[in-house]
């Protein structure tokens, strides 16, 4: 922390001392009370802040990050560290040379993604240093734009993937249809590793068209091949989409894949109870296909669509398939989804959902979830502005037919650049849940000094399992307490 | 429990940025959803820009765009450009051309792929609501939205086109003389 506040004091006298612009945002986290684990009950507190700024001009630009967990909130019991989450010097001109913190995603990140995601557990290192998922090298980038032609160049080092070289050369030369080439190697001691990839991207008039296949070789192995389709037709007012996705990665010493962000090519579930159960994708082993229809009707906008999942190969007999083989032993998954936004008279909005997921465990009977998740909101008086959100779902055990019910509820008072305060209701008649039938939240939002800061308080219980953000999901343990979370910038 | 050095930090950034107002947007280049590389200076040459950082999962970001759409539609003559920029990472950036043709959209979709444009715009969540007047400066920024966040965004508009306004009135009051 004195770091930071050393930093932060340098960063006010170069920027007010020079013609440099300064920009900055931080974030503060802090939780007090307890989780339960199984019938234990523990302390959990913890504090984090994360600083960062931008210090430009002349053309150049110095980027950085820096960390305080005291302890963080992930992974366990928390990570206690000061320290540099990323830095980087980078000129901007007719190309854009970086060196430091590395990010990059090529084509559809099938063969490269670069990135961070506080949503996302930590890289499973022999040696965590860092509470969330980043797998941004040190190292130096070059990247080129051109009328016709993208070009990436990079080069860097970490602990996950040792000595790491990519490039990637993007290629528009005609108006409907673009092509990119990526090619990845790294070598972390004996683990010796080459991905090739290929994609194109071709629209002609109501018709879209996307297709990647990334192959993949890793020292005295098979070789590994990994495709993923995209279509949409746009026919009258309804637009169907298809996607298609065939992963077959080699998992690394920490027995994961190293490429953790490809396409899920399933519903992106936006309510609270069927995101709390929803299928973690296999990036290593899983064939899938997702089928969707939109249509808006006047002021509204319906839409439906259904994903299927499996493994991709028996492992009995090593056959391979190329579509989902819905059967227990495969780990079959299948999804429907249907929903409708509504736009009515008064500035009023009416969002509802429904679901229908069905996912076998390897080996294990079938569970169904069905669920119904509605959103209600309207003007009350002035600029304040009534929200209520209500959403049920029913769990099953198709072997046994044993069944429980999970409700959600909350409602909210918004006003607008104020903040909004939301009272919240989970009960959950889970038979096995640790937790207390029903669990009362509040939370409270304050916006100030024109937005710039951004309070969130929060006292209550929190039910645990997997909590979605930012279109990516990690496994949290129920809390009882409080939580506090101050963004600003400036 | 935290220590007196985290309070002196907080209260320095509130300080801070409380006395740094004036904040100039960063130019980027990104890919739109038909594959051309789109510049913010591109867009800054036709007027004030205001951007949307939004997600196809994102449900605020769907119930924002119509009011941010309505905006644009009004000062689109006058030179206002929307650009709507997805921060979908590769799990859904195929759903971002669909859904936004879908919609009918007719205003520019890039892709932020890694979010790393949102980022240097201070954002960590969409939906983001920035306003860049033509000199290049920032003059609103709004992470969330609330219902009736519309009406700020387009008071916010209407005055960068004021001074506009203004200088054409006496004109056309002096051309009897």
């Amino acid at each position: 922390m004195k770091q930071l506040a050393a930093c932060l004091i340098c960063l006010l006298a170069v920027a007010a001392a020079s013609a440099l612009d300064l920009t900055a945002s931080n974030e503060l986290r802090l939780a007090v009370g307890e989780e339960t684990e199984g019938d234990a009950t523990r302390d959990r507190n913890y504090i984090e802040n994360i600083f960062g700024f931008d210090l430009s001009g002349y053309g150049l630009l110095l980027h950085g990050e820096l960390g305080a967990y005291h302890p963080s909130e992930f992974p366990g019991d928390g990570i206690e560290t000061d320290r540099l989450l990323a830095g980087w010097l980078e000129y901007n001109g007719p190309l854009q040379v970086r060196l430091g913190t590395v990010e990059a995603t090529f084509g559809r990140g099938l063969a490269l993604s670069l990135y961070r995601d506080r949503n996302l557990e930590t890289l499973r290192l022999d040696d965590p240093v860092i509470p969330y998922f980043d797998n941004r090298p040190l190292g130096g980038q070059l990247l080129w734009w051109g009328d016709k032609l993208n070009l990436n160049l990079l080069g860097g080092w970490n602990d996950y993937y040792g000595r790491l070289y990519g490039c990637n050369l993007e290629i528009h030369v005609l108006e409907q249809l673009q092509s990119g080439l990526s090619v990845v190697h790294n070598v972390n001691g004996d683990f010796d590793q080459t991905l090739a990839e290929y994609y194109n991207d071709l629209t002609l008039g109501d018709f879209s068209l996307g297709f990647n296949q990334v192959f993949q070789s890793v020292t005295g192995d098979d070789l590994y091949h990994i495709s993923y389709l995209n279509a949409d037709y746009w026919w009258l007012d309804f637009t169907f989409a298809l996607e298609y996705k065939f992963f077959h990665y080699y998992r690394n010493r920490y027995n994961q894949p190293d490429f953790m962000n490809p396409p899920i090519t399933m519903n992106e579930y936006t309510t609270h109870l069927i995101s709390r159960h929803r299928r973690l994708v296999n990036f290593s082993d899983e064939t899938g296909l997702m089928l969707e229809i939109r249509r808006p009707v006047g002021a509204s906008e319906y839409f439906i669509n259904g994903a299927w999942a499996s493994l991709t190969r028996s492992e009995v007999s090593g056959e391979e398939w190329l579509l989902p083989n819905l059967n227990e032993r495969y780990h079959g998954y299948q999804e429907y989804f249907g929903g409708g936004t509504h736009y009515l008279p008064g500035e009023k909005i009416l969002i509802w959902n429904a679901a229908l997921v069905e996912e076998a465990a390897h080996g294990d009977a079938w569970t169904r979830k069905l669920g119904v998740a509605t959103e209600y909101e309207q003007p009350l008086s002035g600029r304040l502005h009534g929200k209520l959100l209500l959403e049920w779902m029913r769990e099953q055990n198709i072997r046994t037919d044993e069944a429980f019910n999970d409700w959600a509820a909350e409602a909210s008072l918004y006003l607008s650049h104020v903040g909004h305060l939301t009272a919240k209701l989970d009960r959950s008649e889970d038979p096995e849940a640790t937790t207390a039938t029903n669990l009362y939240g509040a939370e409270a939002v304050l916006e100030f000094f024109g937005g710039r800061h951004k309070l969130v308080l929060f006292y209550g219980d929190e039910r645990g399992g997997l909590v979605c953000s930012s279109g990516s999901c990690r496994l949290v343990k129920p809390f009882s307490g409080f939580k506090l979370s101050l963004e600003s910038w400036f | 429990m935290i220590q007196k050095t985290h309070w002196l930090i907080l209260a320095a950034l509130l300080l801070a940025s409380t006395t740094l107002l004036a904040e100039p947007a960063q130019d980027f280049t990104l890919k739109d959803i038909n594959g051309k590389n789109r510049t913010l200076t591109e867009y800054l040459e036709q007027g004030p820009v205001l951007i949307a950082f939004w997600a196809t999962w994102c449900v605020p970001c769907k119930k924002e765009m119509p009011g941010l759409i309505e905006i644009w539609q009004e000062y689109a003559e006058e030179g206002l450009c929307l650009l709507a920029i997805a921060v979908d990472t590769p799990r859904t950036q195929s759903k971002v051309k669909s859904y936004a043709r879908s919609q009918k959209w007719e205003m520019p979709v890039l892709l932020d792929t890694s979010g790393n444009l949102m980022r240097k715009y201070q954002g960590n969540n969409p939906p983001l609501t920035v306003i860049i007047d033509q000199t290049g400066e920032i003059v609103y920024k709004h992470s969330g939205y609330a219902p009736g966040d519309e009406e700020k965004i387009e008071a916010t508009v209407a005055m960068l086109f004021e001074p506009l306004q203004l200088e054409e009135a006496p004109a056309e009051e002096q051309e009897p003389e």
